[in-house]
């Protein structure tokens, strides 16, 4: 009797693990935030939590991990696995480096960072990987005895910025130019960054172009790298009523763009 | 074609992401004037503050999700590239036909596989990248991965250029609202198998990965 009691338990036990098991499944994985920009000082241990979320039907297992990563002056990510020089990946604990997910199942996650008291003035940056374990699809082919086994998979990279002991951007406007992006001509706003952390530009321009449209105009939100010198669009922000009308030159704008210190006063025509 | 179920796939994150409302309010009374019986109008106000969080967030797709997925792509779990050399004139049907092969080599065919991908944010540009260990191999033969072409159905969701291996360079997904911060693309990737030089027999093994950031 007590036998059978422990054997049920077991099966049990083990009809649970086969219906909790992940098999490979589309990657359908949201996260929140996508993004930290924390700061911290030397010897302080900073904890932070991200949500992760499967979307999908199918239970999923995720693997998490820290990644270098750099931005290049053309807006390129490059992600690297090995440890880079000067990378603060070495601070960091996961709270574990695999999490199960069951169908539509959302989990906190944690991670800390345990800056050391003899951290300097710097911006450390990595990227906190998910990706799945399994592949998203397989692809195979074969013919004429040869087979090509090629799984896909996914994986999202959260950018994390922790800005050290004070380090700050310091943004300078270099250029007001027209420039080709995606075949299109925009204004282009030219920005350097002589600062040792990273900065954006954020704003709202008032626009009218030469057959009288009104608009507000912003620059691309990505980041500028210490000692980088980006040019980024102005972009449109569109109403969905306008979404395929086309702007014609020459563009008057006026208005403010800002950044973390400070901010550019701007009143040009783009032509 | 069915189209993306954006808006339910949006609620629900949004359901999920979303800090609920805080709201604070005041209290604001007014007595009448000239006691019980003035025909004097009466009111009174008060705010209602509202404060609205919305965290930032980012989601991948990859595969034929049942969910979020447009059901017009090969709901499959494999991508199967079948492969054939074709004879550059086809004979004509009927047997003991006469055919005059004009000499050119054949022609390895491969037909196309779609992958239906997804990325939506609300947090500026989103990046997506591939990468792999190193090429399709089997044992000491390679099959660049570059032979693998990807072309996307939308041009404002590109995908990303193999490299013979390693890490390709990344893609920018352009915004879909608000200036470029927020994002709602879908897109089936056409895969196709275009080998520079035909493939040696053998059991070859590699493995794509596509990352998602918003820098």
């Amino acid at each position: 009797m007590k036998n059978n009691k422990k054997y049920g338990f077991l099966f049990a036990l083990l009809l649970w693990f086969m219906g909790i098991a992940a098999h490979a499944a589309p990657f359908e994985v949201a996260v929140s935030p996508s993004r930290f920009e924390l700061t911290g000082n030397s010897g302080e241990r900073l904890g932070q939590s991200i949500q992760i979320q499967n979307l999908g039907r199918s239970n999923t297992i995720l693997r998490l991990r820290t990644l270098d990563w750099m931005y290049s002056a053309q807006g390129k990510v490059d992600y690297y696995e090995a440890l880079q020089p000067g990378s603060c990946r070495p601070w960091v604990t996961l709270e574990r480096s695999s999490l199960q997910l069951r169908a539509k199942e959302k989990r906190t996650f944690r991670f800390q960072l345990d800056i050391p008291a003899s951290a300097s003035r710097m911006e450390c940056r990595f990227m906190l990987a998910v990706e799945a374990l399994e592949p998203a699809h397989r692809t195979q082919l074969e013919s004429g005895g040869a087979s090509l086994d090629l799984p896909v998979s996914g994986r999202i990279a959260v950018a994390v910025y922790v800005s050290l002991n004070g380090a700050e951007s310091k943004l300078q406007l270099k250029k007001l130019s027209m420039g080709e992006v995606n075949g299109k001509r925009v204004p282009l706003v030219t920005v350097s960054n002589t600062g040792d952390a990273h900065g954006r530009l954020s704003g709202v321009l008032d626009a009218e172009d030469a057959n009288g449209w009104r608009f507000e105009m912003g620059p691309e939100g990505t980041p500028i790298m210490p000692n980088q010198t980006r040019t980024l669009p102005l972009l449109v922000n569109r109403e969905p009523s306008e979404a395929k009308r086309e702007v014609a030159f020459p563009l008057k704008t006026s208005g403010q763009l800002d950044w973390e210190n400070g901010s550019f006063q701007l009143s040009v025509e783009f032509k | 074609m069915n189209i993306f179920r954006s808006e339910q796939y949006l609620g629900m994150l949004l359901a999920g992401l979303i800090s609920l409302p805080t709201a604070q309010a005041d209290q604001g009374s007014m007595r009448a004037p000239g006691g019980f019986n003035s025909s004097a109008p009466v009111s009174a106000s008060a705010r209602l503050d509202f404060n609205i969080f919305i965290e930032k967030y980012i989601f991948l797709g990859i595969g034929s999700g049942a969910e979020s997925f447009s059901t017009t792509s090969q709901t499959v779990d494999t991508l199967n590239f079948n492969t054939r050399y074709d004879i550059p004139t086809a004979p004509s049907n009927g047997s003991s036909q006469a055919y005059s092969w004009d000499g050119e080599a054949p022609v390895l065919a491969a037909n196309t596989i779609i992958l239906p991908v997804a990325v939506s944010s609300n947090a500026g540009q989103v990046s997506v990248r591939a990468s792999s260990d190193g090429p399709l191999s089997s044992g000491a033969l390679t099959i660049p991965l570059s032979d693998i072409e990807i072309e996307s159905s939308d041009t404002a969701f590109p995908a990303p250029v193999l490299p013979a291996s390693g890490s390709s360079n990344s893609v920018n997904v352009a915004g879909t609202a608000f200036g470029g911060l927020v994002t709602e693309r879908q897109a089936e990737w056409s895969f196709r198998y275009k080998p520079s030089t035909p493939p040696a027999a053998g059991e070859y093994r590699g493995e794509i990965v596509f990352t998602a950031s918003v820098p």
